[in-house]
């Protein structure tokens, strides 16, 4: 039997706690430590799933005790974190986004694309079954030569002002998905058109953010690529997409617990509710995309979202903000 | 052109004094009071702020006979006639309306606000209380400017077709600048090139404009471009990020000005014939009094503007004031800016 990868998770919030759970699912994969600086979120984790706690990542990372990190702490943290992973040869999954100023993303790309190490950028919905199912008939040609994809994407409720306050906006927080979704299916997109309004929520206007916005954009083979976001829906977690193309349509809708339908007086034909939230409805893509990071790292490649697929969503990102708030179509260049 | 025209020089002899008080300790009001007590026989009297202790200091610095740390009280004073109001943009419109509501002439810190209506609100409110306001442009108060005038209106440039200016400052490390409330490097530092189109050219009829903001979208710079009615063309380019030597040119079909740097406070003007290395003619400001104690002769303007019984100054009228406010913040939105 080979050896096991040693994990540290560093972040233990909600996504650093699924990461363990996946980690504690995977045989050949082993905990060994949980790293924040509040020791008692991390001991939640160690409680559940075991490893050591600790309150300082670089000592982790230069420990010589791990094979691997996944990176789920605060943003500004992901970039400084990888390059001591470089430093160390450990392996980097880390989530998104890479960072909010694409300045630092440009700077450290090319270290990081020549780096030994895998770094994997935690964008999971890619490796969700039901889009590697669209993704694989897309591949097969399916509907033909894609001409539109629409993706729609709402949040059941908004996250709190504090949250907002730091998150880089709408669209480095939460199109960023989306944006990389778009890419899942039109690589190269050339131009970005946005609108951002403010519909409901008076502290997300406080904060200077939208709450409510829609992206066009144009892919380098003429695809129209629409995006509708909105930071809430009071049906739940609204994800779904639409791939067109000239021989044909697919779609994926939302996900319910159960297939049980009810018909009564007021209704028929009436769903369960949607799973709410992303760490439910989403919860086989993490681990899929551990699996892929763990398949890289034997392989030696990165198979799930690279870093140029990081920075290729922050441009969108960063191309949006700009038209949204100047009302002027924005060319970019993801190359 | 062997000497440009003499200008047309604001002095203290040319009205009698007002008695003034001053709202905001900062570092403007500052600048006002060192230029008053060496240029001027206008007499600042008393000080009011808001922030403990600050009025206090002032007063003492500046040798002031009282402070006060209410607005309401410094204006309720029967033995003051003007207020100059040198607190932050974002408090000027219910600053200035204390004053004007008291009775009292303004001299309003540029820029007046960082709203239009807000703008409005106050030239109203003054103009019902029968009271003079002012926005302080000072540079268009400069003697150069006098001397732009007069060439002007005198033929030398022929048809002004074209105003292009800079104002490249580094001022990041100027955190009021950057903050919500603070100004915006638009508003705070844009409205003098804005001015200077304006002065010349008139109000713009097509702005375009593109820039880059600071993380939080408050603008560093601007690149501004702007068409008016007659076909006239003007840019500036404006930066709190990057430093430039403070450069301003006007032109017109038989030659054009240029000012020396920096172009908003006092320093030359240069008359240049439109041919090839054509002839230039320079006046230097060595009045002796250079930058900022030039704020002074917008206030020896503003009591003769008292005096005469003016509601509104001539050369920095309402409608000057508000059509630049209107065409800084149409050009921070043309770039995505945050104001609020």
């Amino acid at each position: 039997m080979t050896q096991k990868i040693r994990i540290a998770i560093i972040g233990a919030g909600r996504i650093g706690y699924v990461h363990a759970g996946s980690v504690n699912d995977t045989p050949e994969l082993e905990l060994v430590y949980v790293v924040d600086p509040f020791e008692e979120n991390a001991k939640k984790v160690t409680a559940a799933f075991g490893g050591k706690v600790s309150n300082d990542p670089s000592a982790v990372i230069a420990s010589g005790e791990i094979d691997a990190v996944i990176i789920g702490s605060p943003t500004a943290t992901h970039i400084p974190l990888i390059r001591e992973c470089i430093a160390h040869g450990v392996h980097a999954l880390c989530e998104k986004p890479l960072d909010l100023d694409i300045n630092n993303v440009e700077e450290f790309r090319a270290q990081a694309n020549a780096a030994k190490i895998n770094i994997t950028l935690g964008f999971n919905r890619r490796q969700d079954p039901q889009y590697l199912a669209l993704k694989a008939k897309v591949v097969s040609g399916t509907i033909g030569t894609i001409e539109q994809v629409i993706l729609t994407s709402r949040d059941p409720g908004p996250a709190p002002q504090a949250y907002i306050a730091v998150s880089g906006g709408i669209f480095r927080d939460m199109t960023i998905h989306d944006f990389d979704m778009a890419r899942n299916f039109v690589p190269n997109i050339v131009e970005v058109t946005a609108f951002g309004a403010n519909s409901f929520c008076d502290y997300i206007k406080e904060e200077g953010d939208f709450d409510n916005v829609s992206v066009v954009m144009k892919g380098a083979n003429n695809e129209l690529v629409t995006i509708v976001n909105s930071r809430h829906a009071a049906f739940g977690y609204d994800q779904r997409a639409e791939i067109f193309g000239d021989k044909g349509m697919l779609q994926i809708s939302n996900l319910s617990d159960s297939t049980v339908k009810s018909f009564t007086k007021d209704s028929t034909t009436a769903g369960e509710p949607f799973m709410d939230f992303f760490l439910e409805r989403y919860a086989d893509s993490y681990r899929n995309e551990l699996k892929l990071f763990v398949e890289g790292i034997k392989t030696g490649k990165v198979l799930g979202s690279t870093y140029d697929d990081g920075r290729a969503a922050l441009i969108l990102a960063d191309a949006a903000h700009e038209s949204a708030r100047t009302g002027k179509s924005v060319k970019v260049d993801l190359n | 052109m062997n000497a440009l025209p003499k200008p047309h020089i604001f002095t203290a002899a040319d009205s009698k004094p007002l008695r003034w008080g001053i709202f905001g300790a900062g570092w403007i009001s500052d600048a006002m009071m060192k230029t008053a007590q060496l240029n001027s026989t206008q007499q600042f009297v008393a000080i009011a702020s808001r922030t403990p202790g600050k009025a206090e200091a002032f007063a003492q610095k500046w040798n002031l006979d009282s402070f006060h740390n209410s607005y309401e009280e410094l204006a309720a004073r029967d033995d003051i006639d003007a207020i100059y109001i040198g607190t932050l943009p974002s408090d000027r419109l219910e600053v200035a309306l204390i004053a004007i509501n008291a009775g009292k002439h303004v001299l309003i810190e540029k820029p007046i606000t960082m709203d239009y209506a807000e703008a409005e609100q106050i030239y109203a409110a003054a103009k019902a209380k029968q009271v003079l306001a002012m926005e302080a442009m000072w540079t268009r108060f400069l003697p150069q400017m006098d001397i732009a005038r007069q060439l002007v209106a005198d033929g030398a440039l022929g048809d002004v077709e074209l105003v292009v200016s800079n104002f490249c400052q580094n001022n990041l490390a100027v955190t009021r600048l950057f903050t919500l409330g603070g100004g915006n490097p638009i508003i705070d530092m844009g409205i003098y090139p804005a001015a200077l189109s304006q002065q010349f050219l008139g109000n713009p009829t097509e702005i375009h404009a593109f820039g880059k903001l600071h993380p939080n979208d408050i603008d560093e710079e601007t690149h501004a471009f702007m068409r008016f009615a007659n076909g006239s063309r003007s840019n500036f380019v404006l930066s709190a990020r990057t430093t430039l030597p403070h450069w301003a040119g006007v032109s017109g079909s038989k030659g054009a000005i240029t000012f020396g740097t920096p172009w908003f406070t006092p320093s030359s003007i240069t008359f240049h014939e439109s041919t090839f290395n054509g002839a230039q003619t320079t006046w230097v400001d060595d009045l002796g009094i250079p930058e900022h104690l030039g704020l002074i002769y917008q206030v020896h303007a503003f009591a003769q503007y008292v005096e005469q019984g003016l509601l509104e100054g001539p050369l920095y009228s309402h409608h000057d004031s508000l059509s630049n406010i209107k065409t800084v913040l149409e050009i921070g939105n043309l770039i995505g800016t945050r104001y609020k």
